[in-house]
């Protein structure tokens, strides 16, 4: 009877040690977790046991969020001073560097404010998309890829082709001289039975496509 | 999935792997012989460990332990002088046990 | 699949996850596997023996003296074990019925979700019932793990897994990870009790022992159904959800997230727990906090679940069998020896050092007890770190061998836009140029366009060979998106979730554009 009931106490008392060691700590280094088994060792009172204050326990993690958050800040100002060497450096102080003007003209975005009365509608001076691959494009030297890391594209110059006659049906194979980094493109894919009428086309849209 | 997957796994990676396997696997070798030695288990504390299978509830038996065992000093006559020694070593922490010996 | 009247994010969500055959098939199979575990576990408990006259039938019944909050997270409610129960009863119904009525596709798709949510619905349970016990310290939790997700979601090159997978990773960690495995481990240590504990005639001596053993066997234990737990939810997502590619990163970073939501659940538990027996153990609930959702935020389960996942994401990749079991094999391997020398080899060296440092001095609290938590877990942090170096440096040359292959086939990506889609410094710098430019709305859209732009890339670079073939039109469609998002002037068009599913009728034709 008084084995059972030694062992009940042991075997609860020790059932919650699978979460908490609960004998006091005769030396160091705070338990964290499940494996950190108790050291029954009555010889340091129970009273006395020291712990790993929160207040210190805090206090760094208060530091080591103030790293991780300058780390951040730190990577981010690092990747965008590469994107300005890797861009080359604004022509001028002010205004909007030259090659940032030639991309957001290659991508055709329409960025400028615009008042509050014009229609949504794309002006018709526009430029459309730079047709691919534009002729006359040819000085326009993209950076060489995949290799290597990008050169400086600067000489965008002009932009490309606006308002370029219509592009003749036939899908593109590689354009004159242009540098063919192109893959195999089976050269001359007939053009995809187009089941609905397209629906986003703009109304200032001047270059109708061949109808298919 | 079904679909066409790009080129298989790159060499290095799979190389990776394996070299965390292989650390895991060390590692938890001498996690096993830590378990298994027993190193990592906390001493026993002061309660007394029987050379002999006599004591096992000591404790809790401390007013009626068997005779057959090593028992308490003071319940031992003084007629058996020749077996007094051998207490010591088995109970030397019998006189701080709270509740201790009448 | 359109959901025409569900609200948006489930529409997105619906949109983001595959629904067919094969990929239920599939999830049944893995729930089925995990159902069959916790199964195992009961039986062994049931057939246990007993160590006492009083011992319940099942161990996870019997009441612990601790009682409250102790008692109940040891043992699994009884609440909850009997919705455990009655889940997996009316999840086998629902399988009988369909298999004998073979209802049709959606009804099917209906039912399968309903079985999954029924079977595995109620492990979840066990969290819940954790972080609303201790709402303080969950939400304590709470910054430092959204903080890691972030860098997670953002941190991914080229091509990142959706947003919803993300989140839905973290939730299978949180719940089923911590639940089941809870579930199970609570069951373990019945057994390992009934089968280890020494009889009555043992010693204390012994029967402490013998305790200590059956507290390192549930150790292993643990370690071992929270590794597969965490390779069953990669394995689930990347079957379920459409994500463009599937390499070391896209598994490493489910992996961490499935592990972080663990890692949530059970820093609150320890943080309270351990908190509340500072004059024993020495640790507060800051300590805990400091250790596991600080120093150690991207230890634990969020490593081995980062390397458990990028091995899987490898499988994934790997076109031999062979290198996809050795990938699969060495990370689960890996992980779950892991997590058993971290548990028992930090605790030996804080056994080690017991009498050399000063217990609770700052410099035990801040360098020494972290450190010896953390020294284990180091080597397997490399091998994830380096895993995604080397996955992020293939991803960034794929990049640049899908965007100019894609330049190569439309105005999508123009050459001019291919080098600074390709460089993320570059990115960065036109994002920050056009910020200063155009303000907010400049950005957005342009972040927009190159969204779209590396959407498509990403298509490209999964369908190097075969861009012409059934994937065609998803291809068509991404290209009319990007071509949408160019010609759109800031004002949006009608809102559409970004998804792949082809959408007839939305090529637009671009002038003299090649179809592909």
């Amino acid at each position: 009877m008084n084995r059972r009931l030694l062992r009940f106490a042991a075997g609860t008392v020790l059932t919650a040690g699978l979460l908490l060691p609960l004998a006091p700590q005769s030396a160091s280094a705070c338990d964290v977790s499940y494996g950190y088994k108790p050291s029954i060792d009555l010889k340091h009172s129970f009273g006395h046991a020291r712990t790993c204050s929160s207040s210190t326990s805090l206090g760094g993690a208060a530091i080591v969020a103030v790293l991780a958050l300058g780390a951040l800040a730190a990577a981010g100002a690092a990747a965008y001073r590469r994107g300005v060497a890797t861009a080359g450096a604004p022509a001028s102080g002010s205004g909007p560097s030259p090659t940032l003007a030639a991309y957001l003209q290659a991508t055709g975005l329409d960025l400028r404010p615009k008042p509050a009365n014009h229609p949504p509608s794309a002006p018709p001076a526009r430029p459309p998309r730079p047709p691919y691959p534009g002729p006359g494009q040819q000085p326009h030297h993209p950076p060489q890829y995949p290799p290597g890391p990008p050169q400086r594209p600067p000489a965008y110059g002009p932009p490309p082709a606006y308002g370029p006659p219509p592009r003749p049906g036939p899908p593109q194979g590689p354009a004159p001289g242009a540098p063919n980094v192109r893959p195999q493109r089976p050269p001359s894919r007939p053009p995809a039975p187009r089941p609905a009428p397209p629906q986003e086309r703009l109304p200032g849209d001047g270059n109708a496509p061949p109808a298919p | 999935m079904d679909e066409k997957r790009p080129p298989s796994a790159p060499r290095p990676q799979l190389l990776l792997l394996t070299a965390g396997a292989v650390i895991g696997a060390v590692l938890l070798a001498a996690a096993l012989v830590v378990d298994l030695t027993g190193a990592n288990d906390p001493q026993t504390p002061a309660m007394p460990t029987p050379v002999r299978p006599t004591m096992p509830s000591l404790p809790t038996t401390f007013p009626t332990v068997p005779p057959g065992g090593s028992g308490l000093p003071t319940q031992l006559p003084t007629d058996f002088p020749t077996q007094m020694p051998s207490f010591p070593t088995d109970l030397p922490s019998i006189p701080q046990m709270p509740g201790g010996a009448p | 699949m359109t959901a025409n009247t569900a609200p948006a994010p489930i529409a997105a969500l619906r949109a983001a996850v595959r629904d067919d055959p094969a990929a239920r098939g599939r999830a049944l199979l893995v729930v089925r596997l995990a159902i069959a575990l916790y199964l195992v576990e009961l039986l062994l408990n049931l057939v246990r023996p007993h160590t006492g006259q009083n011992d319940p039938i099942l161990s996870i019944f019997q009441k612990a003296s601790g009682g409250g909050s102790v008692g109940r997270l040891l043992g699994t409610p009884r609440l909850v074990f009997w919705t455990v129960l009655a889940g997996i009863v009316i999840g086998a119904l629902i399988q009988a019925v369909v298999l004998a009525t073979r209802p049709d596709e959606r009804r099917a798709r209906a039912l399968t979700w309903a079985t999954i949510a029924a079977m595995l619905g109620p492990f979840g349970l066990i969290p819940v019932t954790v972080v609303v016990e201790y709402p303080a310290q969950s939400l304590a939790c709470v910054p430092g793990t959204a903080f890691v997700l972030w860098l997670l979601h953002h941190g991914q090159r080229f091509s990142r897994v959706p947003l919803a997978m993300l989140l839905v990773a973290f939730g299978w960690g949180a719940l089923i990870v911590f639940g089941l495995g809870r579930a199970a481990s609570g069951l373990a240590f019945g057994t390992a009790n009934g089968f280890l504990a020494k009889g009555g005639k043992a010693s204390l001596t012994s029967q402490i022992k013998s305790q200590y053993h059956v507290i390192d066997l549930v150790i292993v234990h643990l370690a071992v159904v929270n590794a597969l737990l965490v390779a069953a939810g990669v394995v689930l997502l990347l079957v379920l959800f459409r994500h463009r590619v599937t390499d070391v990163v896209t598994g490493l970073v489910l992996g961490a997230a499935v592990g972080l939501g663990y890692n949530l659940v059970e820093s609150a538990m320890f943080i309270r727990l351990f908190g509340s027996f500072s004059a024993f153990n020495g640790t507060t609930g800051g300590f805990e906090y400091w250790v596991r959702q600080s120093a150690g935020l991207l230890g634990g389960q969020a490593t081995f679940g980062a390397l458990l996942g990028a091995g899987i994401g490898v499988a994934a990749q790997a076109r031999r069998p062979g290198e996809r079991r050795r990938a699969a094999l060495t990370a689960l391997a890996a992980a779950i020896a892991g997590a058993i020398a971290t548990e028992v080899l930090s605790a030996w060296l804080s056994h080690l050092v017991h009498d050399h440092i000063d217990m609770g001095g700052p410099f035990d609290t801040l360098v020494v007890s972290p450190f010896l938590w953390l020294l284990p877990q180091v080597p397997f942090a490399l091998v994830a770190v380096v895993l995604l170096v080397l996955g992020t440096r293939a991803r960034a040359a794929a990049a640049r061998t899908a965007v100019s292959a894609e330049t190569a086939s439309g105005p999508a990506i123009t050459r001019q836009e291919a080098p600074f889609l390709i460089d993320p410094a570059l990115r960065l710098w036109t994002l920050t140029g056009t910020w200063r430019l155009h303000g907010w709305t400049g950005l957005r859209t342009l972040r927009r366009l190159q969204m779209a732009q590396l959407d498509l890339a990403a298509w490209r670079w999964r369908h190097l060979d075969d861009a012409g073939g059934p994937a065609r039109e998803e291809g068509d469609a991404l290209r009319a998106k990007v071509m949408r998002l160019k010609t759109r002037t800031g004002a949006p068009a009608a809102p559409r979730p970004g998804q792949a599913t082809p959408r007839p009728g939305q090529a637009t034709p671009r002038p003299g554009q090649a179809t592909p």
